[in-house]
């Protein structure tokens, strides 16, 4: 029984310190496939929370994931070690979370639902104090998680990358395959359409 | 403005929230369960995707190409001709142009 949880992260690191990433790969490609676990259990966490960015329901959350690494597996020969394999692998999960978003928009019914109360709260505050931090951030990022929902799969990867997790436009490039200019470009398009979905959820009136 | 300093304001709310590593449990399991159960890669898909792509934009290069084909005019001797005239000009400009003794030799007549 215990062998099917992972154990704690920092007990991996630990465990792992003297298998590399490399060494590992390296056994699964001599056909050893059970020593994906410990790809597994080392980058699960940082997938997730990555996951956690595109998808809100658990299910697809979990979906995601097993995406990314039934991908890692099957294009584990093409990794040729001259890059971390971390960077890698979050280039998949990037182009994965992509996929999903696009999918998502498909099947998506455009339903722009009300103000709740306490996101109405958070705009008068804001109208009377635009300079302060603003109260109950909790309302400020629900009403950031239904502008995101609204948006095209390409303006809500690249605003996430850039401005929620804060990464450089060359990262941004390094992990999307898009160019730099590109990056930028739609990095503007991607701004200039949260303005006009916030203007749609009729914020406008607070300001 | 406005717009984009509230906006600002948001994303800076919904960036300082950190999102969690937490999952589920024995979902490893789960994986190795997936890429054991995976059918094996098609070794061609990615030639099949390519090979498409491909046919797709030669078909569009030649719908192109056709259009601007028949979109010329049914007559076009009187532009070619000038053409030759203009090439065979500038071929004798080229040739004898470093040449004017040559121009002058020619034009007087040979002295008995």
């Amino acid at each position: 029984m215990a062998r099917l949880l992972c154990p704690d992260p920092r007990e991996i690191v630990a465990a792992f310190m003297d298998s590399s990433d490399a060494s590992v790969i390296a056994a699964i490609r001599a056909g050893e496939t059970g020593r994906f676990e410990e790809l597994v259990c080392r980058y699960q966490p940082r997938l997730f929370a990555t996951a956690r960015r595109y998808a809100r329901r658990q299910d697809e959350i979990e979906d995601i994931v097993q995406q990314i690494f039934v991908k890692v597996f099957q294009n584990l020969d093409s990794w040729r070690g001259d890059a971390p394999f971390e960077h890698w692998i979050m280039r998949i999960a990037v182009r994965v979370c992509y996929d999903a978003l696009r999918v998502h928009q498909r099947n998506r019914e455009d339903s722009m639902t009300q103000l709740s109360p306490e996101e109405s709260d958070w705009l008068e505050h804001h109208a009377a104090a635009p300079d302060s931090s603003g109260i109950d951030a909790e309302a400020a990022r629900s009403l950031v998680a239904r502008a995101f929902e609204q948006l095209a799969p390409a303006s809500r990867l690249i605003l996430t990358l850039l401005e929620l997790e804060d990464r450089s436009v060359k990262e941004i490039s390094a992990l999307t395959g898009w160019s730099m200019p590109l990056v930028k470009v739609r990095a503007f398009r991607a701004r200039a359409e949260m303005r006009r979905i916030l203007s749609r959820m009729g914020v406008e009136k607070y300001l | 403005m406005k717009l984009e300093g509230l906006r600002q304001k948001l994303v800076r709310a919904a960036r300082q929230q950190t999102m969690s590593e937490q999952v589920p449990y024995a979902f490893e399991q789960r994986i190795l369960h997936a890429i054991r159960s995976a059918p094996p890669r098609d070794p061609f898909l990615p030639w099949v995707s390519g090979l498409w792509r491909a046919a797709l934009c030669s078909l569009a290069i030649a719908a192109a190409t056709g259009t601007w084909h028949w979109g010329q005019p049914n007559d076009p001797a009187p532009a070619t001709e000038t053409l030759v005239i203009a090439d065979a000009d500038l071929l004798e400009v080229a040739v004898l142009g470093d040449l004017p003794e040559l121009e002058e030799a020619l034009a007087e007549p040979p002295s008995p």
